[in-house]
């Protein structure tokens, strides 16, 4: 059975294309586009996600929100790698126990072997 | 004219005194005198009225010239004395001269008596001028210490509050009893910053006194205020005599002011005191405005490095976008196979790095143009434009993104709305307002309606979505007024900034009507045809529409 990543990003063209690479290889993908809708996901979707790919900068709730609903939810345990075109990644994977941070622009490569470590 | 001498005489007999007064007022002087002959009636004498010179009989039954000499002493006066008498031998006139008399005659020698009054008269000026001189070189050297003190203060630190409470201390007791400093708050009331006196005590009574009884006229006009002597009661009881005020300006604006009063110490402040207060306003306002400047630098980097970062990561989106569409393409080449993506794929990969390629570019220009705008650089080419079609034209480009956000689209204007403008950057604010609609109103009504009359058009672009706080508003029209703590909201800020310099420039203005939770209209009038006199920031208009911008 595929595993299921939910990719929670707002950029619509970022979201298209990582959700194609991640098909591409081998993996079930769920869209958010904004924390609000990642959290209603997680409510709602009868399969838990493996992973959360989760961007920080987002309209309505933002991955900072987002996150820290999460862990204090049922939800806690599901794994989350933050994506950032900040210059603070590691102090972000600290603040938002994340277990890793992919930078944007992303290399594919990274992106993948985080996806399947994590995941 | 005869002139007045006032001549205080210590001798028991009327008539010697007459034959004094008598010998005086044929050497041209109308005396003014008083005989005494006791300790207790000349100090009586000397406290009560002002003299000129004392005249001392050497013997009196009760007291004598030695006693009066030294009672002239006790007083702390510096009056000339001229011992005279029938009696004295060369002796005693010798100790007397050196107990601090100034001459000595004899009575039957009366001729000489207005030679030694005018000599002595004279001596005694002399030195009043010396002592004088003598104290205002020293009040100039106290000033002088003063100012350079409090200068090494205020040149410190910026944190002014600190070097101006220690500033003013370097006043007391030199310059003044008593110091303070008012500013000027934002608001236009005031606030006492600073007091200074001996006593840190009476220094805290003193400020929160004053403060109850209003402020100087320095802190309300910018005028220099100088009571030599007060003549308010509330003040007198607190035993303030005198006071000084002056504004402390930079820059053309009042900050605030300088007082300098005088109180126990009984002395007066007057028009002498003028430079030195004005002098050490002057710094004491320098360093205030060198501090908020820095403050200002401060915050205006702080603006710069929030909006790089904000700046950078908005770049990074379309860039990350690129990237992965290239990266997924050159996945599906495989040259040893010869293998490529289908066709469809590619045209759709290049279509979205297309459009990434064109969002960057815009990002790229917006800033530019921000940059541009604020140093005065932008050069504007004015022709005739139909509002309406540039409108429409407008709403056609971002059908696609209306639909996807599923804004209900409705315009209402009215025809032939033809200005004198700059088709290109009118194009620009509508794109803005448009692209803020559907980024921060998603969903949501939006209605453009256009107007004319005899000079101007009225465009409003109305939308119902969240709306904007009264807190934004103030600033949204700023560089990076989006609100940039707000992360929720992505994108430059720059949009309304160029809008509003774009629409200010051809002469009209722009502005927002809003409350939160009941959507934001932006109302912009421009004026028909621009007046070519308003050459806003450097910004240039030419004639001839450039057909290959």
């Amino acid at each position: 059975m595929k595993k299921l990543i939910l990719i929670v990003e707002d950029d619509l063209d970022i979201l298209d294309s990582a959700k194609l690479f991640l098909e591409m290889e081998g993996f079930e993908v769920a869209e958010a586009h904004n924390g609000q809708e990642a959290m209603d996901f997680l409510k709602e979707s009868p399969t838990r996600p493996s992973l959360i790919l989760l961007d920080l900068m987002m309209p309505i709730k933002d991955g900072f929100d987002f996150r820290n609903e999460q862990l204090d939810s049922p939800f806690a345990s599901i794994p989350v790698v933050v994506m950032t075109a900040e210059g603070r990644w590691s102090e972000r994977k600290d603040q938002l126990k994340a277990e890793a941070t992919v930078k944007k622009p992303f290399d594919l490569d990274r992106l993948i072997e985080v996806v399947r470590q994590v995941s | 004219m005869k002139k007045k001498l006032r001549i205080l005489i210590i001798e028991d007999s009327e008539a010697d005194a007459e034959i004094l007064l008598r010998q005086i007022g044929r050497s041209g002087y109308e005396p003014v005198s008083a005989r005494v002959e006791t300790k207790e009636a000349m100090q009586a004498a000397l406290a009560s009225r002002e003299w000129d010179i004392i005249i001392a009989d050497y013997s009196l039954p009760r007291f004598g010239a030695e006693g009066a000499l030294e009672t002239l002493k006790e007083s702390g006066l510096d009056l000339p004395f001229i011992l005279v008498s029938g009696t004295v031998g060369e002796e005693k006139a010798v100790r007397m001269m050196k107990a601090g008399a100034d001459d000595y005659l004899l009575k039957d020698h009366l001729e000489r008596l207005c030679p030694a009054i005018e000599r002595e008269i004279g001596e005694f000026l002399n030195r009043q001028e010396r002592r004088k001189a003598e104290e205002e070189l020293r009040r100039n050297r106290n000033q002088l210490a003063v100012l350079s003190e409090a200068s090494g203060i205020l040149g410190s630190s910026l944190d002014y509050t600190t070097t101006i409470n220690r500033a003013i201390q370097a006043a007391i007791p030199k310059i003044c009893d008593l110091c303070l400093v008012h500013l000027v708050n934002e608001s236009g009331t005031f606030r006492r910053l600073a007091t200074a006196h001996s006593d840190p005590k009476q220094a805290v009574n003193y400020g929160e006194w004053l403060d109850q009884q209003g402020y100087s006229k320095a802190l309300r006009t910018g005028e220099v205020e100088i009571l030599s002597e007060i003549h308010d009661s509330e003040l007198l009881k607190i035993g303030v005599g005198s006071s000084l005020s002056v504004p402390l300006m930079a820059r053309n604006r009042t900050l605030g002011s300088l007082t300098l009063m005088m109180a126990e110490s009984g002395r007066c402040l007057g028009p002498s005191d003028l430079w030195v207060a004005q002098e050490f306003a002057s710094r004491t306002a320098s360093a205030i405005d060198n501090a908020l400047l820095y403050d200002e630098a401060q915050r205006a980097i702080n603006v710069r490095d929030e909006f790089l970062m904000i700046a950078s990561h908005e770049l990074k989106t379309p860039i990350t976008s690129l990237k992965m569409q290239l990266q997924l393409t050159r996945r599906g080449i495989h040259p040893e196979s010869g293998a490529v993506p289908p066709a469809n794929q590619l045209f759709k990969t290049i279509d979205t790095s297309l459009v990434q390629v064109d969002r960057l570019t815009k990002l790229i220009e917006d800033m530019l143009d921000a940059s541009r705008m604020q140093s005065g650089k932008l050069s504007f080419e004015l022709g005739p434009v139909n509002l309406g079609g540039v409108i429409e034209e407008v709403l056609g480009r971002f059908s696609s993104e209306l639909a996807s956000a599923k804004s209900q689209v409705e315009i209402e204007a009215q025809p032939d709305i033809i200005g004198y403008w700059d088709k290109a950057r009118i194009e620009q604010v509508f794109i803005n307002l448009i692209s803020n609609a559907i980024k921060y109103a998603p969903g949501s009504s939006l209605k453009v309606s256009a107007s004319r009359d005899d000079v101007q058009a009225k465009v409003i672009v109305r939308d119902t979505g969240p709306g904007i706080s009264k807190e934004k508003q103030k600033n949204v029209f700023e560089r990076f007024g989006r609100g940039t703590l707000d992360h929720n909201i992505v994108g430059l800020g720059l949009g309304l900034y160029i809008c509003r310099q774009i629409v200010e420039a051809h002469g009209g203005t722009i502005g927002v009507y809003s409350n939160e939770g009941e959507g934001a209209a932006f109302i912009i009038e421009l004026p028909l045809a621009v007046d070519e006199s308003h050459v806003t920031r450097g910004i240039s208009f030419n004639e001839k529409a450039d057909l290959d911008r």
